[in-house]
């Protein structure tokens, strides 16, 4: 017996195609629910990400003329910032080109790397750096929000190059938002996302995609608890670090982990989306309890006023309440690592994500 | 009261190894093969076969393992990065004799060598201050303790072997800077460089075996010595790219085998034997079989991660399946088989 599976599962020949566990049937199915969730999801969310960083350009560029309060720049920031957080539970794809989403977002940043950025752009004070598409390829570390944060939250007035810069980074925030829009409405790489039920040199199969989705879903529920949450919080009482908190200059670190957790349940919710679809393939329900879930926690974080430095710094009942809310984050994965793909009969692949 | 809070931070904090060091594991003198399970926990065990494929024991971990180093009745089992412990067991009796921790600021890769004479270890290391790469050097008896650190030049030293004959040691020096405080994602993506080193145990020396054309991108990872002399080398391109990530190096030339369109810019893991090699990617599923050189058989194990080839025998691992020369193995419930296994 144990000689027949091995002959099943390692085939010989060259020309041996990659298999899918779904019939053609259900990888149509699955096939509709990711396209519908580019349609309705993905793409809504960089169009959001791409109209938020447009907006943040021309605020910065307008207070940066004197014509605009800080207050706009501030509001802009949140909505370009709180608009990737959203978005960035999508890993495949564009995104993951160049450096990936650090690109964005570097953060944690213990070693400070985009404040010495900073810091350096602004004291060399290089006119060329500000020129058109000039940040384009440049290091990370000086175009991401974390930067941009650093900048605007630093010493930042009208007519100063900081705030040139600013201006900048905006930009150059905007044109890499409105590349993955292009991206995803129509390219190569949209193509193979619509086509990997039939088979393509992208996604082989289906099951590749679904795949890879889930394991950039993962990643993001990973990073929410043990970034967004115990990383200030620490395990338990005690261990808060307020510094240690996400975004803690403009403030944002709570709404962020509100807009994951939104983010989870638009993502598993969509009307006719990838996990809507999953029941009539064999998954279970469990996406629609772990997105009740995720839409109760976000609504009770959205009516909290203090940031979440504030709370990390009483290390009171909020902050027990968040430190719950991470342990809440692990059904979420182990939903995605393995109870999806076990309902769906597809070998989960966790162990694939990330190289080495 | 046991909560299900305090049982994570025990299992964080090592005890996990205390209370289950034994648990599973029988007196076992005739392993064949090691392999490594790891569930979607991230926490590995150790599975101990038999010639047959048969299981003799288990041997739980609290952490993720990657890579593995044997010598006489030691076992190593290396953390994947960036885990900052070793696990010491007794090949025999499978029970864990002791964890070495790195330094502060320092972490492993997932991989280790034993010089000829089992008396010290070597273990690539990332320096966190630096991001660059460095081989902690340790003695083995009569316990593990480390002597001194090697310097390398580069970042992201990650599988080490030994030469056959003498303590000349290969390293692949993945060019790839990172920092656990960023995740696992690279910080040097757009100016990176890969390359082969050698690291004379009795001389202390580094040499680089140089760059090639067409190696640019590509961060090297995993290494087989054949008994032709042949270095197999094999390759993992960050992102989704493809390309040639396979070489051999023999007589100091390297040359790209063909294929790389089968492994999809990915590499798990490379073994040789004789003058046969077998390459394995977790992303296509490929299991080419090379013979001096060239590939002679192409073949497809869903996950196709851990390879290992000794004395004739080879044993090839996907997600679910461990193959064992003809025999096979399903995977433990809930667990995978991940990209190392060490036969002996």
């Amino acid at each position: 017996m144990k000689h027949a599976i091995a002959a099943l599962l390692l085939t010989t020949g060259s020309a041996s195609a990659a298999q899918s566990v779904f019939d053609a049937n259900q990888a149509q199915l699955l096939q509709d629910g990711l396209i519908e969730t580019a349609d309705m999801f993905i793409l809504p969310g960089y169009q959001a990400f791409a109209a938020t960083a447009v907006a943040m350009e021309e605020t910065t560029t307008s207070y940066c003329d004197g014509t605009e309060n800080f207050e706009a720049v501030e509001t802009a920031f949140a909505d370009v910032f709180l608009a990737w957080q959203y978005i960035s539970i999508i890993q495949i794809g564009p995104i993951n080109d160049a450096e990936g989403p650090m690109r964005v977002q570097l953060w944690p940043d213990p070693k400070g790397f985009a404040r010495r950025a900073i810091r350096s752009a602004v004291s060399a004070a290089d006119p060329a750096l500000l020129e058109d598409g000039a940040l384009e390829g440049h290091s990370v570390a000086l175009v991401n929000l974390t930067a941009l944060e650093e900048l605007i939250y630093g010493d930042f007035a009208p007519g100063t190059y900081a705030c040139d810069l600013a201006v900048a980074l905006s930009a150059n925030q905007a044109t890499l938002a409105e590349g993955l829009v292009a991206d995803w409405t129509t390219s190569d790489f949209r193509a193979a996302f619509d086509t990997a039920a039939e088979g393509n040199a992208t996604y082989p199969t289906i099951d590749a995609l679904i795949r890879e989705l889930l394991a950039g879903t993962v990643v993001y529920t990973d990073r929410l608890r043990k970034f967004k949450l115990q990383r200030g919080l620490g395990l338990t009482a005690g261990e808060s670090r307020p510094e240690r908190t996400e975004a803690r200059k403009s403030g944002l670190g709570l709404q962020s982990i509100a807009v994951s957790f939104t983010a989870l349940r638009d993502l598993y919710e969509l009307p006719l989306g990838f996990f809507d679809v999953t029941p009539d393939v064999g998954g279970s329900m469990e996406y629609f309890v772990l997105g009740e879930t995720a839409a109760s926690i976000s609504g009770s974080l959205s009516i909290e006023r203090r940031s979440l430095a504030e709370i990390a710094e009483e290390d009171g009942v909020v902050a027990a309440d968040l430190r719950n809310y991470a342990e809440l984050t692990l059904f979420h994965e182990d939903y995605l690592k393995i109870g999806l793909p076990a309902s769906l009969g597809m070998t989960a692949g966790f162990t694939s994500a990330d190289g080495d | 009261m046991g909560t299900r809070r305090n049982f994570l931070r025990d299992a964080a904090l090592g005890l996990g190894i205390v209370a289950c060091g034994g648990a599973w594991a029988q007196r076992a003198d005739t392993v064949t093969y090691v392999g490594v399970e790891t569930s979607a926990r991230g926490v590995s065990i150790l599975r101990f076969f038999d010639e047959s494929g048969g299981t003799l024991g288990r041997t739980p971990l609290d952490f993720r393992a990657h890579g593995m180093a044997e010598h006489g009745n030691r076992l190593i089992a290396f953390p994947r990065r960036p885990g900052d412990r070793f696990a010491v067991m007794d090949k025999t009796s499978l029970e864990i004799l002791g964890v070495e921790v790195a330094p502060a600021e320092r972490h492993f890769y997932g991989h280790g060598a034993f010089s000829r004479d089992g008396k010290h270890l070597i273990v690539p290391e990332n320096a966190m201050t630096t991001l660059q790469g460095a081989l902690a050097v340790y003695e083995t008896a009569p316990q593990i303790r480390r002597l001194a650190t090697v310097a390398l030049p580069g970042a992201g030293p990650h599988e080490i072997i030994r030469a056959h004959d003498r303590d000349l040691f290969y390293i692949a020096l993945g060019g790839l800077e990172t920092h656990p405080a960023y995740g696992r994602d690279p910080l040097n993506l757009g100016d990176f460089r890969s390359q082969i080193l050698t690291f004379d145990l009795t001389s202390g020396d580094v040499l680089q075996m140089g760059l090639w054309p067409g190696s640019e991108g590509v961060s090297l990872r995993h290494l087989a010595a054949a008994a032709d002399g042949r270095l197999y080398v094999g390759g993992q391109i960050p992102g989704d790219g493809t390309g040639a990530v396979m070489w051999h190096i023999k007589d100091g030339q390297a040359a790209q085998i063909d294929g790389e369109a089968r492994l999809g810019g990915y590499v798990s893991s490379v073994a040789a034997d004789g003058n046969k090699a077998r390459f394995t990617s977790k992303v296509t599923g490929a299991v080419l079989t090379l013979q001096d050189g060239s590939i002679i058989d192409a073949a497809s194990l869903e996950g196709a991660s851990a390879v290992a080839m000794h004395g004739g025998r080879t044993v090839t691992a996907g997600f679910q399946l461990l193959k064992l020369d003809d025999a096979a193995a399903t995977v433990t419930d809930g667990h995978e088989f991940d990209n190392h296994g060490i036969l002996f």
